[in-house]
Order: C-alpha cells, then sequence, then structure tokens
C-alpha cells in the first residue's frame, strides 16, 4: 500500500489530519486546474473551495478500485462544470463543438520567437483565452493533459473515455486552439525546417 | 488529408510521450514529406510548450479558506443525514422512542432480558408516559414506549427539516404490533430503511471509536447513533469495535424496522447505562 492510500484510508475513516495532508497535496494543482477552466482567480478560488468540500462529503463513498487522484480529478472537472452552468452562457468567441467522428484537424501556424519575452506572455495571455473559448469537452481533455498532466489512461478513467477517443478528442482540442491562436494574429510564414526536425529526432 | 489526420493523432502522441517507439520513425518520415503537416507539429510544440508553462500564482490563504470551508461543513453534514433520517415521521417504522423523562432510568436499569428491576418497573411507569401498560410488558427489557419527545440540544436543521413536534406514535404504532415493545428514537423515526441495526450499552459515550463524521447524535442523555455504510463488513466491524471497547451487544431485539441489505447505511445505537 503507498503512502498515499494508507492516507487515503485515515481520511476516510474521518481522520482530519490525513485529509488536511491530501487537501496541501492537491490543493494547488486543483486551484491551477480551476484557473483555467474559470479564467479568474475568485472563481477558481471558489471552486477549488467546492472541489474539497465536495470531497469530504463523498469521502464515505470512495472505492478504493480507483485511484484517489482519479476521483479526485473527476470531482474538480464536475465542480467545474457545474460552476461554469452556474455562471451560464459561453463566451463570445466560443468555438464550434467539433464533431467528433470528422476527420478534419485545424492544422495552425503560429509565429514564435522564445526570446522575445513580450511576445511569449502575449501568446500565453492569448492561449488561456483560446483554452476558455474551446467547447467544454476540449477544454477539459487540453486542461487535464497539460495543465494537470495527466497521462492518456488517466485522462480516460477521469472523464470515462476510450483512449481512442482521448487521442482524437485531444488533438482536435489542440487544433482549435492553434487555429484560435493564428485568428489572434499569431501567425507567420516561418515554417519548421528539416533541420528543427532533427531536434525533434533527438 | 485522411493520412494527414492521423499522423495529426500521432504527433500529438508524439509530444504527449505516448507514441509507441515503433511509430515514431513512420511518423518522422512523414513529417520529412510533408510541409503542412510539418508547420502544424511545429505550431503543436509551441502551444504545449507554453501550455504546460502557464504560470499560476496559488492566492495567499488558498489552504486556510479551504479548510475553514471544510470546518463549516462538518456539522452541516451531520445536520443533513440527520434530515434523511427524520423525513415522514409517519411511517410507522419508527425505531426507539425514549422520552426525556425515560432515559434517566435507562441508566440505572438492565435494560434487556428478563431481569427487570425495580427500576425497569420505573422505566415501565415512565415510558408508559401516562397511558396504560401492559404487565407483560416487563418482560421485556427495553421498554415499550409511546409518544415522540424531541432531544434537547439537537441542533434544528437549517435545510429545510421541519421540526418534529412531540406527537403521538404513528398510527397503530403499539397495536399494530400486539402489545410488543416499540422501540423508536426522539426525532429519528427512520424514512428510509436501513441495512441493519447494531444496539449496545456501555459506561461510556462510543462516539470516539468511530468516525466523527459517522456520529449522527449525542444526546445529553447518553445516546449515540452512529451512522455507518450498510455494508456486512461495516456491521461486523462495529460490532467488533464495540466488543472490544467493552460494550454489551444486544441481538435479541423485537419490533426494530424493517432492515434493507441494500441500503446505504446501518445505524448502531449506543445507550449509556451509567
Amino acid at each position: 500500500m503507498t503512502n498515499e492510500q494508507t492516507v487515503v484510508r485515515r481520511a476516510k475513516a474521518g481522520d482530519s489530519g490525513a485529509f488536511e495532508e491530501l487537501v496541501l497535496a492537491y490543493e494547488k494543482k486543483i486551484y491551477h486546474m480551476s484557473l483555467r477552466y474559470t479564467g479568474n482567480e475568485q472563481d477558481a478560488l471558489d471552486v477549488t473551495q467546492e472541489v474539497f468540500l465536495r470531497l469530504f462529503r463523498f469521502f464515505p463513498q470512495f472505492q478504493e478500485e480507483s485511484r484517489f487522484s482519479t476521483w479526485l480529478y473527476r470531482i474538480a472537472v464536475n465542480a467545474n462544470l457545474d460552476f461554469l452552468r452556474r455562471r451560464g452562457g459561453q463566451p463570445d468567441m466560443s468555438l464550434d463543438d467539433a464533431d467528433e467522428d470528422s476527420p478534419v484537424f485545424e492544422v495552425c501556424d503560429l509565429r514564435y520567437n522564445p526570446e522575445n519575452q513580450l511576445e511569449r506572455m502575449e501568446l500565453q495571455r492569448d492561449i488561456c483565452e483560446g483554452i476558455q473559448n474551446l467547447p467544454p469537452h476540449m477544454r477539459e481533455i487540453l486542461i487535464l493533459r497539460d495543465i494537470s498532466g495527466l497521462s492518456y489512461e488517466e485522462i480516460g478513467k477521469v472523464l470515462r473515455l476510450e483512449q481512442g477517443t482521448v487521442k482524437s478528442r485531444l488533438a482536435r482540442a489542440r487544433g482549435k486552439l492553434g487555429a484560435f491562436l493564428t485568428q489572434r494574429g499569431n501567425h507567420s510564414p516561418k515554417h519548421a525546417s528539416k533541420e528543427q526536425l532533427e531536434v525533434a529526432r533527438k | 488529408m485522411k493520412d494527414c489526420a492521423e499522423y495529426i493523432i500521432k504527433m500529438n502522441q508524439y509530444l504527449d510521450g505516448e507514441l509507441p517507439v515503433d511509430e515514431l520513425s513512420d511518423l518522422l518520415r512523414h513529417l520529412d514529406e510533408c510541409p503542412e503537416c510539418r508547420r502544424h507539429f511545429e505550431s503543436l510544440k509551441v502551444i504545449t510548450f507554453e501550455t504546460r508553462h502557464l504560470r499560476a500564482e496559488t492566492p495567499k490563504g488558498l489552504h486556510e479558506s479551504i479548510m475553514q470551508a471544510v470546518d463549516r461543513e462538518k456539522p452541516v453534514r451531520r445536520r443533513r443525514v440527520v434530515a434523511r433520517l427524520t423525513a415522514l415521521a409517519a411511517c410507522g417504522a419508527l425505531l426507539l422512542v425514549l422520552s426525556n423523562s425515560v432515559t434517566p432510568f435507562l441508566r440505572n436499569v438492565s435494560l434487556f432480558g428478563d431481569t427487570a428491576s425495580s427500576d425497569g418497573a420505573a422505566v415501565q411507569e415512565a415510558a408508559a408516559g401516562g397511558s396504560s401498560a401492559e404487565p407483560e410488558e416487563k418482560q421485556n427489557g427495553l421498554r415499550a414506549i409511546t409518544g415522540m419527545i424531541a432531544v434537547p440540544g439537537l441542533e434544528s436543521d437549517d435545510e429545510g427539516t421541519e421540526q418534529t413536534q412531540p406527537e403521538e406514535p404513528a398510527e397503530g404504532g403499539t397495536d399494530e404490533t400486539g402489545g410488543q415493545p416499540v422501540f423508536t428514537v426522539p426525532k429519528l423515526s427512520v424514512s428510509e430503511r436501513v441495512a441493519y441495526y447494531v444496539i449496545a450499552t456501555g459506561s461510556k459515550s462510543p462516539a470516539e471509536l468511530f468516525p466523527v463524521e459517522s456520529v449522527l447524535l449525542e444526546t445529553e442523555l447518553g445516546e449515540t447513533y452512529i451512522l455507518l455504510p450498510g455494508t456486512e463488513q461495516a456491521r461486523e466491524d462495529a460490532c467488533r469495535t464495540l466488543e472490544e471497547a467493552g460494550y454489551t451487544l444486544h441481538e435479541n431485539l423485537e419490533n426494530l424496522p424493517e432492515t434493507d441489505p441494500e441500503a446505504e447505511n446501518g445505524l448502531v445505537v449506543v445507550f449509556e447505562s451509567r
């Protein structure tokens, strides 16, 4: 049994010290995730609180068939979606929900100079906005992968998706995000050279 | 484009460290040959890199605000469970009724078996609450009690649960059972079945033996109600815990409400026999 499993069992049995250990271990991750969902700090704070309240309420129902983190991320995804639903309406520039079966991927083409800090900041700001403009099911998968760092397998468990769906949906989500960034002016005729590919190869 | 679509998935897998090794050379060959996919790949690298490097400064007081919210939740959760169990008082499936006036006597008597003492008689009288009590009830340990009286100190539920006023037992309560003892709990008329009941007596509160969140109610009069998962394992664990701590378990109880093995919770009731 891992150390976390021990702590989880204690917390589930009502040990408040163990519960707090879990809060400490996950609060920053859940906050960051919620920040990318909601787009502002106050809402992210509120949702993070809500996630841990739900954890506290539902702990007796936690079955150890799944990993604790998987279960917690599922709670977090639901809490964020509920929050967005309550807040109502998607942002004006919401990108259309892509047809899951569509073979079309949007090809993006970004301008990027890693040495120009101003450009990077601008791009990061646009990425944040772009994430919030993604359709919910694309937003959540992108956040789970690139913000929370979950593997495809973990994402599949959290969102209850087949691996094939995880792969294709994530690819579409990044394509959409890229298209958004391109629309925002982050475009350039600069193309990747074969030399750059050599770097990827290494 | 169909082929490119497949390669777009593969390049995403590659950037996520999820591309099987034996598919890498095929992807790189395609990128060599397809300028459009190459551009897309370069953009994807930028997007994933920058997304993964988005920083989020954790607000001061995040941890404290979470823990405070959880602390505020604790009594609420307990009230919520009480609320669930207190609805539908008239369903007739009452557990135990112990009036305020009766309970102090219970502390001094043997609650079960045929060893009713004079205190037992006092229980009987008090339990009757002015109504006529059948003599044969004395043979039963825990006495038939009619009427439901609110327990002092029980928090009122602020989530819409109506206060249960003192009222007559459910229609046909005692009569329906043919004079058998009817056991109910103040304000805990069980509106939904539980998987099991564990009834025990002991000289002190058993609250510390169970997770704090499972302790539904402790009355000033020495009754403790503990709500546990409805599994057989939870029941066995509770029995073992109580026995090991010196509590006496009582199994030959009559007229407990029906149980439902599929129910979510089981209920432990412990009386302090000080």
